[in-house]
């Protein structure tokens, strides 16, 4: 009887003991699905997560189609499901699934659509992967880009001059300008003549952060001497351009003229004509030594020798700069003014010039001097510079200087053989003054002749206080330099006054410090005999 | 005294014979009613998160396209593709976190594929301006995607 109990008792607890099992098989199962379903979605997220498919490129090519170049710089292998071309500029969209295009990883692969593209119209490209992520690409055919011209700026007429275009996508959404054609306008047109170019003649893709170089080749014709050329690309922004000026010239850039930058170390002078010898005026001289090359040079000596005669009157000396080192020597048949370094040189560092500069009472023999010679010497680290100028002297003659000031209101407080950092492309206005310095009067008006060198722009001068405004005459050169010619209103410069003559110019676009020379000559077509004239060489240091 | 002891044990478990049958019955219908309980509950419970949650974690959806001002000036569409493992219908689409009406009612979409939602959005889409698209899912999945007019 007690086993038949214990057995009865038995089917219960296996009937539980079966249900608790099923429950538990129930639960372990449902568990293991659970974390099956969580691994699964987990390696699902790792993998889109893993999966990085790139545009590399996409750009409209010559037929209208668009080639699509795609990298898989993910870890995993890719498949490509679909492609989209959004039509931003009319908001149309156009899909195409890819058929089992696969790109393992670091692969890369091609693809050129038969959709035909509109060239003008803003797209956005997309993929689409079977995990679901999406790689973009924006074609624009213009964004705000920077553009420059790169060409010599002087150019000797019947050359050729190269200029280069560049244009650079600094868009900062990312935007790719295809089909990049570039534009290049000169004015005047017939400046000059295309005869190459532009090489390329298009960009097929000019991704963000990239430049495009467009190769011109002209030939300068001589029909205009200050050329424009305007830089921009087809479908460019308003007022996405540059302009650049360039100058053509007749004369070889190699010689030693004054309408051309200062291409070689040289000291310029500046002398005062005519002289009055008998009353022991001062007289003011300069010496400007230009240093054109990216060196620094020293100067050890200058001088400013009259070779035959004893003009000079040695105890009147006055050194204005530098204050000392200065001396003077005449004999009966020359005299000269001289600067020694005394064992400490003057430095110029590159691409600049240094002015010497004096005042000295004239001491003349009493009686007419014609067109004495003199000579302008400097003594460099790298060779002696000679210049030759002339000059006139007679007790009769009033004493006339020739210089800049920068007051023209006290024109005789400060006077400047050279200018420095002029910035580039800066228009100002520039002084010239004529001084009479000495005791007599100049009976004859004074006609200015200013060179403004090749490069420079916008020159100009308005009517003005002691000048004849009609007989001003402001033009541009054949070889493109400028020439102002101008005479006074008044046929008479009383001792002790000044004249100051102003105009404006416009100082060249330089990508380096440039020096110029402004070469003003003073002369008197009343005055018998008029070959004598002041000479002034004032040095410009233009700097970009 | 001890047969008799004896006897009357085996008589009083005589007559107790039936009790531990139908007590044995009656626990195990018992038994058999709770633990049935019991499994059916935790079986429906179970049914419930292979609905929900478990397709909840199999929902991946993503975006692939919007198209501004479908046909009229408000109606406009988005792309979805079903990239999980279980199928996902669109409830609710969101302009900018405006809530914007899906017409007609989004269908279920199947893993793998993808499909058109289409909804209205009553505000402007101005040109070179971004807006923000969210698109939740019936089950709470949520995409969103930044596109430019």
């Amino acid at each position: 009887m007690r086993n038949v109990s214990r057995c009865k008792r038995g089917q219960a607890s296996a009937i539980g003991a079966v249900l608790f099992l099923a429950l538990a098989v129930l639960m372990v199962a449902f568990s293991q699905e659970v974390f099956q379903t969580q691994t699964t979605m987990n390696e699902v997220d790792v993998e889109r997560f893993q999966e990085k498919v790139v545009i590399t490129s996409a750009y409209i090519a010559s037929d209208g189609k668009l080639v699509l170049n795609m990298t898989n710089q993910g870890s995993v292998t890719a498949n490509l499901v679909r492609l989209w071309v959004v039509d931003l500029t009319d908001n149309q969209f156009f899909s195409f699934n890819f058929v089992n295009l696969y790109i393992q990883p670091g692969a890369r692969v091609s693809n050129v659509s038969s959709i035909n593209f509109e060239l003008g119209k803003r797209y956005s490209i997309r993929v689409a992967t079977e995990r679901g992520n999406i790689a973009s690409y924006n074609l624009v055919p213009a964004v705000h880009a920077r553009i420059n011209i790169q060409a010599s700026s002087t150019n000797l007429i019947g050359n050729n001059v190269t200029v280069v275009l560049s244009i650079t996508n600094n868009d900062t959404s990312g935007n790719s300008i295809y089909n990049l054609v570039p534009q290049l306008t000169v004015s005047p047109g017939p400046s000059l003549i295309l005869k190459e170019g532009p090489a390329p003649s298009r960009v097929d893709l000019l991704p963000a952060g990239s430049s495009a170089y467009f190769v011109y080749v002209y030939k300068v014709t001589g029909s205009g001497f200050t050329i424009t050329l305007n830089g921009t690309f087809q479908n460019a922004p308003e007022g996405n351009y540059a302009l650049a000026k360039i100058y053509a010239t007749a004369i070889d850039v190699t010689a030693e003229v004054t309408t051309m930058p200062v291409f070689h170390l040289d000291a310029f002078g500046s002398v005062p004509a005519l002289l009055d010898s008998q009353n022991n005026v001062y007289t003011y001289w300069g010496v400007s030594v230009v240093n054109p090359y990216n060196r620094t040079i020293k100067v050890f000596s200058t001088a400013v020798i009259a070779t035959s005669s004893a003009i000079f009157a040695p105890g009147t000396l006055v050194g204005v700069n530098p204050t000392t080192g200065w001396s003077a020597r005449s004999t009966s048949i020359f005299s000269g003014v001289f600067w020694d370094d005394g064992g400490s040189p003057i430095s110029i560092p590159p691409f600049s010039v240094y002015n010497f500069t004096f005042r000295i009472q004239v001491d003349a023999p009493a009686g007419f001097l014609l067109e004495t010679p003199i000579n302008i010497e400097a003594v460099t680290t790298e060779g002696k510079f000679i210049k030759n100028y002339a000059t006139s002297s007679d007790g009769t003659y009033p004493a006339i200087n020739l210089y800049l000031t920068k007051t023209p209101s006290n024109p005789t407080a400060s006077k400047t053989y050279a200018l420095t950092e002029v910035p580039s492309s800066f228009t100002q206005t520039y002084n010239v003054t004529i001084y009479n310095s000495g005791r007599n009067d100049l009976n004859s008006k004074v006609n200015l002749l200013i060179r403004v060198p090749v490069g420079w722009a916008d020159v100009s001068a308005a009517s003005q206080t002691g000048w004849s405004f009609p007989s001003q005459s402001i033009t541009q050169q054949e070889d493109g330099s400028w020439l102002i010619t101008v005479e006074s209103s008044s046929s008479m410069l009383a001792d002790g006054t000044t004249l100051v003559y102003q105009f404006t110019a416009t100082t060249p676009a330089v990508t380096y410090t440039t020096l110029y020379t402004l070469a003003v000559t003073a002369y008197y077509p009343g005055f018998s005999p008029s070959i004598t004239a002041a000479y002034l060489s004032a040095v410009i240091q233009v700097v970009p | 005294m001890f047969k008799l002891a004896g006897a009357r044990t085996r008589f009083r478990r005589c007559n107790r014979a039936v009790e531990p049958i139908i007590s044995a019955l009656v626990l195990i219908v018992i038994t058999v009613l709770a633990f049935s309980l019991v499994y059916g509950a935790y079986s429906n419970w179970i049914n419930v998160q292979r609905r929900d949650s478990l397709m909840e974690m199999q929902e991946r959806i993503a975006i692939e396209a919007v198209q501004f001002n479908w046909n009229s000036p408000q109606k406009s569409s988005v792309y979805l593709a079903n990239i999980g493992k279980s199928q996902v219908k669109i409830i609710q689409v969101m302009v900018n976190q405006s809530s914007a009406s899906i017409t007609p009612p989004a269908d279920y979409i199947i893993p793998g594929n993808s499909a058109w939602i289409n909804f209205t959005y009553t505000g402007d889409f101005l040109a070179d301006n971004i807006y923000q698209f969210t698109l939740i899912s019936e089950r709470g999945i949520i995409a969103e995607t930044f596109e430019k007019r």
